[in-house]
């Protein structure tokens, strides 16, 4: 390798690094002076040396990406800023002499060579790499993860694609720049199941059919839904040929493990259940308020109460003549990144109040700036008397 | 694609390289075709601490110019990374386009593409040392 001999660089930083008052230095050219294109200066705070030092960070990117480096829970884009002036870069360290290893250290003459190391400049620096704190880039593991959805019938129809569009863990940490955490936490957020060692998102009809077996089954026996036992809500499923990881994926999507003795038992979640039936109400576009409210009401589960504040940015009113009408705008299926989010939901509608704006905007998280911020960022406010509500817009 | 950091110091025991930053730009008078490797730059030096300041004083000597300069302590630290070379010696291909290895912890694991490089931060520079200094200079 370019000069790195064991000993070190001969570069005799130590000189310049304890130089005293009343003493001086003469400072040269290197002998392996050049550009040294491998050679990078990274700006890092105090506190992420601790991951760097010891091997815990990984630089993540495709060619076409900018590349970020990310700590086991935290990506930090990487800028490089240069600079007009001449950073010369001194390595540390003594040459070992040019010869046997027992004779130098015998020989006299080697020991005060040793000692005379004049500092020499490596490399001329144009610039460093600096870090900022970003959020992972995670929009393309939705996009990763819908190209192949999990369905009940799938091994039968695709065997000759096998393993195509599957990504493993490993997989994700290639194509995602994002930390170990931060992806995990992304997982979670996108209700994914590890399948056979491939991270899928199961497709919405595959989650309705095995929900409503659930809700039926309940029915039939008597089940509180807020009260399932796991052995029995799975068996009485597998029975019907619905895989049991499945049954209890779907589980711990539309509800939550109540634990006490031994036994597992779950609770189906209201909302998250209502939410669905809303969704699957307004999956033929919009339609007036008073006639989803009745046919939502008629999906929802006895026991459970439908009520509209649980679509909050999950759907969009709008009044035409005298009617409100209602129709699904999902959240989560907008960017992630702020100014594609605000650009999306401008295209959807040019001006927006607080109150039909804050629950599309709300899982923004930009370290750094605030709600205010993100607002004077990427939106242009308007009021146009002290009496009535602002209005949002694009900038 | 990845790239592992790695840092084989030892806990904090990177060796500490020295930075010298001047404003400007050093030239050497040379013709284009000797080389300037082992040529010197110039002297720094450390007057004497006068009473009256509390941060000790340099100055570079470049030629006939003399510099005057401070250390200054980096706000955030500066490592020194380095790219390195599989250690199998799998060449950058053609295009230019690189990969990389993927180093598993427990299994040395090299995945189906060519790798080329890993970085490998090597050294880290505390900083103590940057002498800032004015001025275009040639060095003779």
């Amino acid at each position: 390798m370019e000069g790195e001999t064991e000993g070190g660089w001969g570069g005799g930083a130590e000189s310049v690094l304890n130089l005293v008052p009343g003493s001086s230095v003469p400072i040269r050219y290197h002998s392996l002076f050049g550009a040294h294109d491998d050679f990078l200066l990274l700006e890092a705070d105090e506190a992420l040396l601790p991951d760097i030092l010891h091997s815990r960070v990984t630089i993540r990117g495709q060619t076409d990406e900018e590349a970020v480096l990310c700590t086991p829970s935290a990506t930090y884009a990487m800028k490089f800023v240069g600079t007009s002036n001449s950073v010369f870069l001194i390595p540390p360290g003594e040459p070992i002499p040019p010869c046997m290893k027992d004779t130098c250290n015998d020989s006299k003459s080697n020991t005060s060579a040793v000692h005379e190391v004049v500092p020499s400049v490596i490399k001329v620096a144009s610039g460093n790499m600096e870090l900022v704190l970003v959020a992972p880039r995670l929009d393309k593991l939705k996009f990763l993860l819908n190209e192949r959805p999990y369905k009940l019938d799938e091994d039968v129809e695709t065997d000759f694609q096998h393993n195509r569009s599957l990504y493993r863990w490993q997989d994700l940490l290639e194509q995602i720049q994002a930390s170990e955490q931060e992806l995990r936490d992304g997982l979670k957020a996108l209700s994914a199941a590890e399948i056979d060692g491939f991270w899928r998102i199961i497709d919405e009809k595959t989650m309705d059919e095995i929900l409503n077996m659930v809700l039926n089954n309940s029915i039939l026996h008597g089940w509180r839904l807020n009260a399932l036992k796991e052995d029995e809500v799975v068996s009485i499923l597998e029975a019907d040929g619905y895989p049991r990881n499945i049954t209890l994926h779907c589980l711990a999507t539309f509800g939550n493990m109540v634990g006490s003795s031994g036994c597992s038992l779950w609770s189906l979640d209201e909302k998250k259940v209502c939410l669905h039936f809303a969704l699957q109400a307004l999956g033929g576009g919009k339609m007036k308020l008073e006639i989803f409210l009745q046919k939502w009401r008629h999906r929802v589960p006895s026991g459970m109460h439908a009520d509209l504040k649980m679509l909050e940015g999950e759907v969009l009113y709008e009044k035409l003549g005298f009617e409100t009408w209602i129709r699904a705008f999902r959240v989560s299926a907008l960017p992630s990144t702020p100014a594609e989010r605000f650009a999306a939901l401008f295209r959807e509608r040019p001006r927006w109040n607080w109150k039909d704006l804050e629950p599309y905007i709300r899982d923004l998280h930009v370290p750094g700036l605030s709600s205010e911020g993100l607002l004077i960022k990427y939106t242009r406010r308007s009021q146009p008397r002290a009496d009535v509500e602002p209005i949002f817009s694009a900038r | 694609m990845q790239i592992r950091v790695k840092c084989n110091c030892g806990d904090g025991k990177c060796p500490e390289w020295a930075i010298v930053e001047l404003q400007g730009v050093v030239e050497s008078q040379l013709a284009t075709s000797d080389q300037i490797n082992g040529l010197e730059i110039g002297h720094l030096c450390c007057p004497s601490l006068s009473s009256s300041s509390s941060q000790p004083s340099y100055t570079f000597t470049v030629g006939y110019h003399e510099l005057s300069g401070t250390k200054v302590q980096l706000k955030k630290p500066l490592l020194v990374l380095k790219k390195k070379a599989a250690t199998q010696s799998t060449d950058i291909t053609a295009t230019g386009k690189e990969t990389f290895i993927i180093r598993q912890p427990s299994k040395d694991q090299i995945l189906d593409s060519e790798v080329t490089t890993i970085w490998e931060s090597i050294k880290r520079r505390r900083k103590k040392g940057v002498e800032a200094f004015g001025r275009k200079i040639t060095s003779s």
